[in-house]
């Protein structure tokens, strides 16, 4: 008669319970890792994507600047210059060598990684203007750019 | 007693087993719930769907003809004392009225505004936001739905410094890319 020690079945179905649960683990730790990782960028590209929505859209939609007279394109520069109808003009460039998107005389250095494209400038009914930069990043599908609408109803 | 000299018995497994998997399924709620709420606050209320919801709600309210959102309010409020619906539904381009869905004049420079932010649907409530749960299939969206859940019916409503008016209203805006935005309005 065997007195001591497990047997072999024992073994096997321990061991195969324990690594289901280390398998778990393994996995939530992995999920945690990422759900930290992802948190660190979003929030980051969410802030700097806040940051230069908050500067742009407050001098468009301030009444001290004046309604906008008049958007154009330095073709020497690559910024896109908006005049206000206080006569003051502000430019919107994006620098894609080295991630940055220059508003007036800020500038704004991205996340580490993601990428920032051209403007985008469409115009539609004589006056309405759709702004578009675009700011992605390669493992996040989603895009953290600045839309305005300057629209006249 | 014959004493057992080998081996568990299945009582013993079971609750074992059963102990083990209580804490493995405690645990993957807490986690699922802490990475949902992690995806969900990125997705509410973000600084660039509040300017894209300023900008839409700017155009409701200063209408060509004026009186779109007088009548979008009158328009509430009867259904809401006929005990029909608690919110209307903007529509995004010219689908022209419904029983809740309401188009803005100058229907076309809208639909191209809601296009360019990828709206999907944008409703118009109480400022409380409080709907009946019959309205919620009309919203087809449970995240939707999930998200006006979570404005807060504030019991002292809140006030427009600058207008010096209550607000009354409010709109709640849902993105095609699953986020979502609100704004009060004060008149």
């Amino acid at each position: 008669m065997k007195n001591k020690g497990f047997t072999l079945v024992e073994i096997i179905v321990s061991f195969a319970l324990t690594m289901i649960v280390v398998l778990f683990l393994f996995q939530l730790v992995i999920t945690l890792k990422n759900v930290y990782t992802n948190n660190f960028v979003v929030s980051n590209l969410i802030l700097k994507q806040a940051n230069i929505s908050k500067m742009i859209n407050n001098d468009l939609l301030s009444p001290n600047l004046g309604n906008v007279s008049d958007f154009t394109y330095d073709q020497v520069n690559k910024c896109y210059n908006i005049l206000f109808g206080s006569g003051i003009m502000h430019s919107i460039c994006t620098d894609t060598i080295n991630n940055k998107v220059i508003y007036d005389n800020y500038e704004f250095d991205l996340v580490k990684g993601s990428k920032v494209g051209n403007i985008s400038v469409e115009r539609k009914n004589t006056s309405d203007l759709y702004i578009h930069i675009p700011i992605s990043y390669p493992d996040l599908d989603k895009d953290y750019g600045i839309k305005i609408a300057l629209v006249n109803n | 007693m014959k004493k057992r000299e080998k081996g568990f018995m299945l009582v013993e497994t079971l609750v074992v087993s059963t102990l083990v998997s209580t804490v493995l399924i405690a645990l993957y709620v807490q986690f699922n719930n802490i990475v949902k709420n992690f995806n969900r606050d990125f997705n509410y209320n973000s600084i660039n769907n509040l300017y894209a919801t300023q900008t839409i709600k700017k155009f409701i309210l200063k209408d060509a003809d004026g009186n779109f959102y007088k009548n979008l309010k009158l328009e509430l409020e009867k259904k809401i004392s006929e005990n029909k619906f608690y919110f209307l539904k903007i529509a995004n381009a010219c689908d022209g009225v419904s029983d809740n869905l309401y188009s803005v004049p100058n229907c076309n420079i809208f639909s191209d505004l809601t296009s360019f932010y990828q709206v999907e649907q944008i409703i118009f409530t109480r400022e409380s936001a409080k709907l009946k749960e019959e309205d919620y299939p009309l919203l087809k969206s449970q995240n939707f739905v999930a998200f006006i859940n979570t404005i807060k019916n504030d019991p002292d409503p809140m006030f427009d410094d600058d207008l010096n008016q209550i607000y009354n209203y409010r709109i709640i805006i849902e993105f095609s890319n699953n986020e979502y935005a609100t704004l009060a309005i004060a008149n």
